[in-house]
């Protein structure tokens, strides 16, 4: 049985005076557990919409996602978010943010503490704690709000271009970083991303999406082992199928809108 | 909004003596490594000169002008004051008595206005039903003046002084408190909001570890301008009867012919607000320390 599963999946946002944008249409597919997919597709398509859908923080018009079989419903809380805009709460301190989820479900202080000074080793935050988030880096509160997500060991973990407004160098430490957390916790890991490099780098199995409204167009099974080296013949084979793929629906898209715009004159 | 702009000029006075210093330093770079990142004793006084000399003659020379143009002088103001502190007015009431019940009556409409606007303002800030039913009678209670409900609020406490006082307080402290904890609270984060619902926060959780906090620093300051007004419509009020108050030493000592009381009363009500004020720029500071982005 699939871990996650997302099953016909629609929405539309309406729209100001020009009716609806459709956003998702029909959109299903499976993660299994301790899987690491990476979805993939055009700015603008959608990728923030579904897995809004799927952390039950947005009702779909249409189609329902499944957690372990069952039907979950909005609101619930099963699935650890690691959203793309900057999300740490201003006020709190790097372990007050971390320990929140703990603190709001009622967790004695000491056991929250012990567990708090784990997670923030794991992610190489220690000795930062008593920052406030305009006090770190970029990088670092990336690293926060994974600890943040992590302490509740979700069985699923989303990821809103969690690594998109780095430098290289921070991306590619956070990539390994990314990788050696997942074995640690062995979660099941959705990974929204517009950069081909790293999808091919990080993930067992990559989803493609079109132009809006979103659809699956492709999809890819990575069998490459780990540790992966970026400029292996494998990697790179994989990268030029995937840009040739995404070249087309560009040209797709832009003659879409040249059709548009011809019509609007 | 006055304070803030006070307060930024002198960040920036201070911001122009360092960098006097640090001009030193290049100029002299033998000693240079003596200036690094302690204050020169020079700089401590040209704080003090700046940040408390300064001022305290300007509002002396206020004073002394004003008193003159009432014909008296500082000093007479001075033997009022000590009349006032050792024998009371006419009917025998000590100065420190016409604080004490001015303080009090603000303090407790003060704090009913915080302990009324706060929770209504989040209730509108956070729930769109609310502020749809809430939003229009706010707005059509808010333009009446406090002052304007002088008259009602005697009727409303007929044997309770200090109750109609209060209540003129709390009708100036309420409005200001209200709007900006709701401007405040409208303006949390959604991605805040989603972030504590993914890690599992209930409602009543997201409003006092989200919505409350986030929304602080606007809170506070609606607190500062509501006391700032509720504490001119408390001199207004005290003004108009009652006994004791130093709104009402002032109405009284004037129409006696006591300039110099007058002028007594009139430097005490400022001098009070002016420490409040200043207690609540302190807590502000320290309690939204998260908000200040990186300073020189
Ligand atoms: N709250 C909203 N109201 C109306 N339209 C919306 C809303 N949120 C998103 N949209 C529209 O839905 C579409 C998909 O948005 P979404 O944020 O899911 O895209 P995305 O794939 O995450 O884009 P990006 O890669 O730039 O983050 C966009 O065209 C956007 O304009
Ligand atoms: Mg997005």
């Amino acid at each position: 049985m699939a871990k996650l599963s997302v099953r016909n999946l629609s929405k539309s946002y309406p729209n100001g005076d020009s009716g609806e944008t459709e956003a998702l249409d029909n959109i299903t597919f499976d993660v299994e557990e301790g899987e690491l997919l990476s979805i993939l597709g055009p700015s603008g398509c959608g990728k923030t919409t579904l897995l809004k859908i799927i952390a039950g923080l947005l009702e779909p018009d249409e189609g329902e996602v499944l957690i372990d079989g069952k039907v979950v419903e909005p609101g619930h809380n099963r699935v650890g978010y690691i959203f793309q805009q900057e999300s740490l709460f201003p006020w709190r301190t790097v372990r007050q943010n971390v320990e929140f989820g703990l603190e709001v479900s009622g967790m004695p202080v000491e056991e929250r503490k012990k567990r708090t000074d784990e997670i923030l080793k794991i992610v190489g935050m220690e000795g930062l704690d008593d920052h406030f988030p305009h006090e770190v880096s970029g990088g670092q509160a990336r690293k926060t709000e994974m600890a943040r997500s992590l302490i509740l060991s979700p069985d699923i973990l989303v990821a809103d271009e969690a690594l998109s407004n780095l430098d290289a160098q921070t991306r590619n430490h956070l990539q390994e970083e990314f990788l050696r957390i997942q074995e640690i916790t062995g979660s099941t890991i959705l990974f929204v991303s517009h950069n081909v490099d790293e999808t091919v780098f990080l993930s067992n199995r990559i989803l493609m999406l079109s132009n809006i409204p979103a659809k699956v167009i492709a999809e890819y099974k990575l069998d490459l082992p780990r540790p992966r080296t970026r400029t292996s013949q494998a990697c790179l084979a994989y990268r030029s199928q995937i840009l040739d793929v995404l070249r087309v629906e560009q040209e797709k898209a832009m003659s879409l809108t040249r059709q548009k715009q011809s019509a609007s004159i | 909004m006055l304070y803030e702009t006070a307060d930024r000029k002198v960040g920036q006075s201070t911001l122009v003596t360092r960098r006097m210093s640090v001009s030193e330093i290049q100029q002299d770079d033998t000693t240079a490594k003596r200036f690094t990142r302690t204050k020169a004793p020079r700089d401590i006084l040209q704080w003090t000169f700046l940040k408390i000399i300064i001022p305290a003659v300007i509002l002396l020379t206020i004073w002394y002008l004003i008193a003159s143009l009432t014909r008296i002088s500082l000093f007479d103001v001075a033997q009022a004051f000590m009349r006032l502190m050792l024998e009371g007015d006419s009917q025998g009431t000590y100065l420190t008595e016409h604080i004490v019940a001015s303080v009090y009556r603000v303090t407790i409409g003060f704090l009913a206005a915080a302990l009324t606007a706060i929770p209504l303002g989040i209730a509108i800030g956070r729930y769109r039903l609310v502020d749809s039913i809430l939003g229009p009678v706010v707005e059509a209670m808010r333009p009446i003046p406090p002052i304007a409900w002088i008259p009602i609020s005697l009727l409303m406490f007929p044997a309770n002084i200090v109750g109609a006082q209060s209540f003129i307080i709390w009708v100036g402290a309420f409005f200001p408190i209200l709007i900006n904890t709701t401007t405040g609270v409208k303006r949390t984060e959604l991605v805040h909001i989603d972030a504590a619902k993914t890690l599992g926060a209930s409602e009543s959780q997201i409003l006092a570890k989200v919505v409350v906090p986030s929304a602080g620093p606007e809170i506070f300051a609606g607190l500062r301008i509501g006391f700032g007004i509720g504490y001119m419509c408390l001199v207004a009020a005290e003004m108009l009867r009652g006994s004791v108050g130093l709104g009402y030493l002032i109405w009284i000592m004037w129409q006696v012919g006591r300039t110099g009381e007058v002028i007594t009363g009139m430097l005490l009500i400022g001098f009070i607000g002016f420490l409040i004020t200043y207690a609540f720029l302190y807590i502000e500071k320290y309690l939204i320390k998260w908000r200040q982005t990186v300073s020189v």
